[in-house]
């Protein structure tokens, strides 16, 4: 995936979990093209989404990132707001139907 | 109709022939226009059902360095891609036009697909890849990236 000028990936409703979201977030962080990422529906919770920050963090690519229908709890949702103080590319972030609550959200914001 | 999407004059450039049923005979149709047409840029073979999976092969195999297709989409086919997703590869690997691939809601074992991920490494020209609802795993997601 490094050679290759991929720009759009849609990953949705898979079986990845969060050992498979790291070894793509290490792929994808050589990667200088993806601006599309769609990981919506699969098995991630909140130890892949440290991989996905850590990626997101060295990113300034990416422009839409689908994570809806994971398993995303409070402590996720705390790492990723983390980074988007800090990131100024992204421009659609998708975290619909996880399992934050209303205490984690209004963290995140 | 084939003769007609065959003819030179023809600027035909996108054909949608969703659902149909592939025979040899259908397959070996599809085989020919990738050959022969060159004004085709999209081609869209969702939801369509094969005899045999074999059948899916005789064009599976024409998405080449010859092949001008440009957006390719097989949503949905029947059976499923198991037997001939390798074949897709292996012209893939070639080809040097094709920019989308859309292969949502496919059932496809985890070897063919691992294989097929393998076999797309040379390609450099696909920007944008859908393979969204293909029971991909951790396991095919190495071979992926």
């Amino acid at each position: 995936m490094q050679d290759i000028s991929l720009v759009d990936l849609d990953l949705s409703k898979n079986q990845i979990t969060d050992s498979g979201l790291a070894t793509l977030c290490e792929s994808l962080k050589l990667n200088k093209s993806i601006e599309f990422l769609n990981l919506a529906g699969n098995l991630l919770k909140d130890e892949g989404f440290k991989s996905m920050v850590d990626y997101l963090a060295a990113n300034t690519k990416l422009k839409e990132l689908s994570l809806g229908s994971n398993k995303i709890t409070n402590e996720g949702l705390l790492n990723l707001a983390g980074f988007l103080a800090q990131n100024h590319t992204l421009q659609m972030l998708d975290i619909s139907r996880n399992n934050f609550t209303d205490y984690g959200f209004s963290l995140f914001c | 109709m084939i003769s007609s999407v065959l003819n030179e004059r023809c600027r035909l450039g996108i054909l949608k022939l969703r659902g149909i049923a592939v025979s040899k005979l259908e397959g070996k149709v599809i085989q020919y226009i990738l050959m022969k047409n060159k004004q085709l840029h999209t081609l869209d073979l969702s939801f369509c059902k094969a005899e045999l999976p074999e059948h899916f092969e005789f064009f599976m195999q024409k998405f080449d360095n010859f092949c001008n297709i440009r957006f390719l989409t097989m949503e949905s086919m029947q059976p499923d891609l198991s037997t001939s997703i390798e074949v897709l590869g292996e012209a893939l690997a070639l080809n040097t036009k094709l920019e989308c691939l859309i292969l949502r809601d496919n059932k496809i074992k985890w070897i063919p697909y691992s294989n097929f991920w393998q076999y797309l490494i040379p390609n450099k020209t696909l920007r944008k890849i859908n393979v969204a609802k293909t029971e991909l795993t951790d396991k095919v997601l190495t071979k992926l990236v």
